[in-house]
């Protein structure tokens, strides 16, 4: 039973956010979120941090029973917590501040590529680029990935991913590979026969049977896909989940946002990506972000769910992502095409 | 131009805070403890003592007149075993090891007391050779009007159960295998012993929840970690998988404000010990009050700013600039 006379807090790394529909309340540190009516929604955001009998004198006596069994709930998901005094919480308004120029870069690499991986490596170092993804659309061998990493030596990333087709061969040596640069800490293979996870040391490879042939395979909205973290929310009110803060090189070794997207800014042959950055429009996209987006603006998984602008509905920069088969109003998940 | 003295391990904290130091294109030089026995040159002169460093990222040579601010993060660990490379093959040849390793480490504590005489008209964020006795904190911070817990150090029996908790005099150590770290906790004792080694003893605060508060020259940045859900956790916040990872990130924790009069006494306290910056632990009682655990001088402030969103990275940063200019 509830002492009325306690503080509610919702604890500051649980949010909440409105949809047509429905609202959701999420932990940003556990990973998990719950579908919670909108008044609930208007309830915990106007009267967060207040005495619970407070609270309820502003409701008539059939709704206090609801109100205190959402409470309930509430404190048994742990998503809110009671408290005999006030509690000095700062909600700050304050953002996540990044010193990089770049957090990530995409490498993608076919059969016909011709990348030169000293230049790029030199060139991300330069920037000081954290995370790079090199992705491969063509099956390749243990020695010509260990070639390719040991490029990456000299760099001060701190993490590099790898993206690549599933061979046995390649799988046998897949230990050498990794064991060739500590900043290598997971492996994803595609076009598996079956699906796992194996540690490998300080790392993790993934076997997923999906087969990835390009770009295209990128931009899909699941619930699988949902980034429930501080950061990530953080920075979903601002800006875009997906392309802020991004460059890549697409397998031809055009210099982008992303490589899916179509706006070019110049060979990775004879452009450097310090230069291609000093365009203006390279970083047009980055601060698109759900609350302008059509659709998406009235989801309730708008902060925790990625944002793809290259594959859209229509030519409209805000238009909703065409891999995306939810709808907000019937709080449905269609096929995709629907 | 800012010296940073850490180590090249392990430092995602100063790692972040050189990022921002390089966009701010702040004149900096960070040397890790490896560095100074790869590279290092002292003079006596008449009128003051002079030293050399290598840039390693700039490959210059640096002298010590040209430091304005020193930023202490870390001394060396470990680089005894780089100096050493002996490997004993008998119990005797081990100590001597040991001796060997201890000698050296020695040194180097020497070295950075030469670093710091010859650095005397800087500013530092935080002199190395700053004693910080935890008793004497103790006692200080009960002088400026801060509580702090029932502490006594005994070891005759019987052992205090029950009410207590222990933790080291001096400084936690820890110790590793091949697959473990095992650093050590504050604890309570749970079981009677005849006879033990004389250990610091507290009066175990009944605790609504704990507060960090990072302190970087007059500005206090706190949290609350809220422990008590966890049973694990409920005397040290660290513990959180029985005796493996520390990780306070999976707790429920946010950004805090302490009362001002608090802030205040703990300023008085940190100019005492003439400390620029040091993570402060704290305790709010069920009975309401603010308690007083100790400071921690070079720890690691990476969860504080992320979880309160403090981006202390940047801050620290500014500030070093700011000594600079």
């Amino acid at each position: 039973m509830i002492q009325k006379e306690k503080y509610i807090y919702l604890y500051t790394h649980c949010r909440t956010t409105r949809g047509e529909s429905r609202s959701i309340i999420y932990d940003l540190e556990k990973e998990g979120y719950d579908f919670i009516p909108n008044s609930l929604h208007e309830i915990i955001n106007r009267f967060n941090g207040y005495p619970i009998d407070e609270i309820l004198m502003n409701f008539e006596t059939d709704e206090k029973k609801i109100i205190l069994g959402y409470f309930e709930f509430l404190i048994d998901k742990g998503f809110c917590f009671l408290s005999k005094n006030k509690i000095p919480i700062t909600n700050t308004t304050e953002k996540y501040e990044y010193a990089e120029e770049i957090l990530n870069c995409i490498i993608d690499v076919n059969k016909d590529s011709n990348h030169d991986f000293y230049k790029i490596s030199t060139e991300i170092n330069d920037i000081g680029i954290p995370y790079i993804q090199l992705r491969f659309f063509d099956k390749v061998t243990s020695d010509y990935l260990i070639g390719v990493l040991k490029k990456f030596h000299n760099t001060q990333c701190r993490h590099i991913e790898l993206i690549v087709p599933y061979t046995i061969s390649l799988d046998n040596k897949i230990e050498n590979v990794l064991e060739i640069n500590s900043r290598l800490q997971s492996v994803i293979y595609h076009s598996c026969k079956e699906e796992k996870v194996r540690r490998y040391g300080k790392g993790e490879i993934y076997y997923y049977k999906s087969v990835i042939t390009d770009e295209s395979h990128c931009g899909k909205n699941d619930p699988l896909f949902f980034t429930m973290n501080k950061r990530f929310h953080d920075l979903s009110i601002y800006a875009n989940t997906c392309l802020f803060k991004k460059i890549s090189i697409d397998k031809e070794g055009n210099i982008k946002n992303c490589p899916s997207l179509t706006s070019n800014f110049g060979n990775i042959s004879t452009v450097s990506l310090s230069r291609a950055l000093m365009k203006s429009e390279f970083k047009e996209l980055w601060y698109i972000n759900k609350e302008q987006v059509e659709i998406c603006k009235t989801c309730e998984f708008r902060n925790i769910c990625t944002d793809c602008r290259a594959y859209r509905e229509s030519e409209s920069l805000y238009s909703k992502p065409s891999k995306c088969n939810y709808n907000p109003i019937t709080m449905k998940w269609g096929k995709v095409g629907d | 131009m800012i010296l940073i003295l850490s180590t090249s391990e392990l430092e995602t904290s100063t790692d972040e805070v050189v990022v921002w130091l390089k966009k701010m294109k702040a004149d900096f030089v960070r040397l890790n403890g490896d560095d100074i026995i790869d590279y290092f040159k002292f003079e006596l002169f008449n009128d003051a003592p002079k030293f050399w460093i290598k840039d390693k990222i700039n490959n210059r040579e640096v002298s010590s007149d040209e430091i304005k601010i020193v930023w202490y993060r870390r001394k060396i660990n470990n680089i005894a075993d780089k100096v050493c490379k002996f490997k004993p093959n008998s119990i005797e040849d081990f100590q001597n090891v040991l001796g060997i390793n201890s000698y050296h480490y020695d040194e180097l504590i020497g070295l950075y007391e030469v670093l710091e005489l010859s650095l005397q008209n800087v500013i530092w964020i935080n002199k190395p050779t700053q004693k910080i006795n935890k008793i004497l904190m103790l006692l200080e911070a009960k002088k400026a009007g801060v509580n702090i817990p029932y502490t006594f150090i005994q070891n005759t029996s019987p052992l205090p159960i029950n009410k207590y908790i222990t933790k080291p005099i001096k400084e936690v150590k820890v110790f590793k295998d091949e697959f473990h770290y095992y650093p050590m906790y504050t604890s309570e004792p749970s079981e009677q012993k005849k006879s033990f080694f004389p250990s610091l003893f507290q009066e175990k605060i009944e605790k609504k929840y704990e507060i960090r508060s990072f302190y970087l020259d007059g500005d206090f940045y706190s949290i609350a970690v809220f422990s008590q859900q966890n049973e694990n956790t409920k005397v040290d916040y660290r513990n959180i998988f029985g005796d493996k990872d520390v990780d306070i990130s999976i707790h429920n924790s946010c950004a805090y404000t302490i009362p001002k009069s608090l802030e205040e006494k703990l300023k008085k306290l940190m100019n005492k010990f003439k400390l620029k910056s040091g993570s402060i632990d704290l305790i709010k009682g069920v009975d309401e009050k603010y308690y007083f655990l100790e400071v921690n001088t070079v720890g690691q402030f990476g969860n504080v700013s992320d979880i309160g969103k403090y981006n202390l990275e940047k801050k620290i940063a500014e500030k070093l600039i700011y000594y600079d200019n």
